[in-house]
Formats: C-alpha cells, sequence, structure tokens
C-alpha cells in the first residue's frame, strides 16, 4: 500500500494539473475505489462508469484538497461511496423503496459484510477505528451502519430489513451513532 | 420513553447526512447547514474521514484498462481545458496593465541599466479563489529575471510562499521561495528558462519555511495564473 505521505503529494500535484502524478495516483488508488464502486453498485458496467465519474471528480477537486484535514484516501474513497451511493439512488425508483436493483451479477465474487480472511489478519494497529469501535456496537446495529455506509439503505429500508418500526429503527440507530462517535472520539 | 430520541447534538444529525439516511425536510435542513454552518461542515467532514474506514472490508479489485483509457481522453485530449482554468482566476489586473507596472518595477530593481526600460517578454497574474494573495510576475527572456510583485496577501503565519513553474503537462519546478518583501527578482535557472514561456503557469504554494522539503508543493495552492506573452 502506498504510504499517505506518497499520496499527500501526488494529489497535491494532480491540484496543479499534473498528468503524471494523476497516472501515478490512479494506479495506487483505483484498485480499492473500484472496489468499492463495485461493493456499493453490484454491477460491474455501471461501476467502471461511476470510477471514471470518480476519478474526473478527482483530478477537478483535488486542488481543494487539504492534506491536513483528511487522509488522501479517506477523501476519495468519501467521493468513490458517496457518487456511488447516487448512481444507486438514481437506479431506484425512489429511495423509500426496498426493491433493490437485482444486477447482482458480482455479488458472489464480493467480500460481504461478513468478517472475511482480510479483516481477520489485518493488524491491529492498522485497522480503521471505525471497524474497531463497531465492535463495541450490537452486532445488528453495526451491521445497519454498515448497509447504510455500502449499500444506501434509508432508515425506511432498514427498518423493513430488520422487521422493526420506523421509529425503533431511528432510535436503535441515533444511539447506536452517539456510541460511535463516543468510541471515535477516545 | 419517548419513540423518538432527540438528537444529543448536531454529530449525530451529521453523521445521518454522511450516511444519507435523513430524508425530507430533514434532509433538506441539513443541507442548508452545510452551505451556512462551518462547524456542521466541519463534523460532515471528520465523519466521513471515520466511516470511510469501513471501506478497508471492501476487497480492491483491478479495473479494466479501458476505464484509465477513457480518463486520459476525457483529462488529457482537451487541450483547450487547461489546469488553471479549474481554479477560478480573479480577472481585476490584466494584460497591459500590470505589464506596465512591472517595468516600472524592472527599473526600479535596476535588472537592465541600459538607459533604456526593459521590455517584459511575458507576464502572469497569479491568484486564486478562497485565498487573498495576488501575485503579478514578469519574466525578462534576455537577463532570465522574473519580476514578482506581491499586491495583496502574504505567508501564513510561520509558513513560506514557494514559487512554481508548471510546464504544460508536467511536473511543477520550482523557483525558490518568495522573499519576505512585496517585490522580489528571481533568477529562472538556464536550463528552466526554455520551459518559461506561453502554454506554462505560474503558481504559488504554502510552505515550510525555507520550502517544499520534498521538491513538489506540499501545502495549499494559494495563487495560480498562466503565462502570456507581451
Amino acid at each position: 500500500m502506498t504510504e499517505q505521505a506518497d499520496l499527500d503529494t501526488m494529489l497535491s500535484r494532480v491540484g496543479l494539473g499534473d498528468r503524471g502524478a494523476f497516472e501515478a495516483l490512479y494506479h495506487a488508488t483505483s484498485a480499492k475505489l473500484f472496489g468499492v464502486c463495485l461493493r456499493v453498485l453490484k454491477n460491474r458496467a455501471e461501476a467502471e462508469d461511476t470510477l471514471q465519474e470518480v476519478y474526473l471528480r478527482i483530478w477537478d477537486a483535488a486542488v481543494g484538497f487539504r492534506p491536513g484535514q483528511a487522509s488522501p484516501m479517506s477523501w476519495m474513497i468519501t467521493i468513490a461511496r458517496n457518487r456511488s451511493i447516487d448512481k444507486l439512488r438514481a437506479r431506484k425508483p425512489g429511495t423509500e423503496s426496498t426493491q433493490r436493483a437485482d444486477g447482482t451479477d458480482l455479488l458472489a465474487d464480493l467480500a460481504d459484510d461478513a468478517p472475511g480472511p482480510e479483516r481477520s489478519a489485518m493488524a491491529a494497529d492498522t485497522r480503521a477505528q471505525v471497524l474497531r469501535c463497531f465492535e463495541e456496537l450490537p452486532e445488528d446495529r453495526a451491521i445497519a451502519v454498515r448497509r447504510a455506509y455500502l449499500d444506501g439503505d434509508t432508515y425506511t429500508e432498514l427498518a423493513r430489513h430488520f422487521d422493526v418500526p420506523l421509529n425503533t429503527m431511528r432510535t436503535w440507530l441515533r444511539r447506536s451513532l452517539t456510541k460511535l462517535r463516543d468510541c471515535l472520539s477516545r | 420513553m419517548s419513540e423518538q430520541t432527540p438528537y444529543d447534538d448536531d454529530s449525530v444529525l451529521a453523521a445521518e447526512y454522511v450516511l444519507g439516511l435523513l430524508d425530507g425536510p430533514e434532509a433538506q435542513l441539513a443541507q442548508i447547514r452545510m452551505a451556512e454552518d462551518a462547524r456542521f461542515v466541519d463534523l460532515v467532514r471528520a465523519w466521513e474521514a471515520e466511516l470511510a474506514g469501513i471501506a478497508q472490508e471492501v476487497a480492491p479489485v483491478d479495473p479494466p484498462p479501458r476505464v484509465l483509457a477513457e480518463l486520459r481522453r476525457d483529462i488529457f485530449g482537451h487541450q483547450d481545458r487547461r489546469w488553471w482554468q479549474k481554479i477560478g482566476l480573479i480577472p481585476s489586473i490584466v494584460g497591459a496593465a500590470a505589464a506596465a507596472v512591472l517595468v516600472l518595477i524592472a527599473v526600479e530593481f535596476g535588472v537592465l541599466d541600459t538607459g533604456a526600460p526593459p521590455v517584459p517578454d511575458y507576464q502572469a497574474e497569479l491568484a486564486a479563489e478562497g485565498s487573498d494573495l495576488v501575485v503579478a510576475a514578469a519574466y525578462l527572456d534576455e537577463s532570465g529575471e522574473l519580476l514578482v510583485d506581491r499586491r495583496a496577501g502574504g505567508a501564513r503565519p510561520g509558513r513560506a510562499l514557494e514559487l512554481w513553474l508548471i510546464p504544460e503537462g508536467a511536473a511543477p519546478i520550482s523557483l525558490g521561495v518568495l522573499p519576505g518583501g512585496r517585490q522580489a527578482a528571481l533568477s529562472v535557472p538556464a536550463e528552466v528558462q526554455p520551459r518559461l514561456g506561453e502554454g506554462a503557469a505560474l503558481a504559488i504554494s504554502d510552505e515550510p519555511p525555507g520550502g517544499s522539503p520534498t521538491g513538489a508543493p506540499t501545502g495549499d495552492v494559494l495563487a495560480v495564473g498562466p503565462i502570456t506573452a507581451l
């Protein structure tokens, strides 16, 4: 994995229109961002188009990236995740719908939310803090946050998935987010 | 117990916004706060950074080569879409007037003391949205001198301003850290001189004292502008 300082430098150069730096950044990060697009969209053709849009956005927005404020990888993952969720929702008839799109040709190949070998093999100090904090939540609450982040579930969809009333779902998740925040700020 | 837990504070609302859980009026309200409330924006950015950690569980997948091929075409194929056009130049100081002022500066500096005022060959006006730094520059081909006039703004406390030449489509080349004064004459190294001309640009970045430790810009780009012939 490319060091954060290298990515910082690459992004700064991309902000100045350096094409070589853009290609280096693409080679260092595109597999991760494509993984995110695929995981959210579960459709290869859509994920490829979305990835292209994500890097166009990175090319345009890199000049505004502030190295001190965010890690370059988090910044790029946020762009990839948000763009993918936007695509997913545009595909759905409405965000309130529970009708999931069924372009699931890649679902089987992709790591799901369950702990995989990659996760268990990951050294504790390199694991994202949010994943460590998930362990302090009841398992279904952590799954709910993951579903919102990676599947674009709204409260309505989550309530249906967990078969609880909408307000219960809200209460649950808000409490979980408070707990998560407390853990993250420790 | 009430059915609905009230918000503890904005942090939970920010998390709901980042996750995209909100809809209807709640979503609209959050959208408005994103436009107006800097503290809320900070909370949102912090949650974005934390929640991005979830992607650690997502396996990387190599994209097919066509994605990069199409990106190259999209980004590099259009010569008219020059990179500095994305930055939002402030067109307040333009062409002839700026050049005239710089000729006076050139005389002040005594760059050429031949009696006749020197005529710059190229000039650039550097500025950027969100930054108060405005710098005019003029280049004298004959002497290889770059005259720099800082019109507004300055280095951040404890930081330095570093000037960069950015040849079209290539990596920035440092022209050195700007001295503290308003005006300066910098010598452009002979091997760099051929690359300074139309199509290239000048930029100023925020750097630690003494300049970038890496040889490439590391801080914010505070001002940028295309080089034009006079």
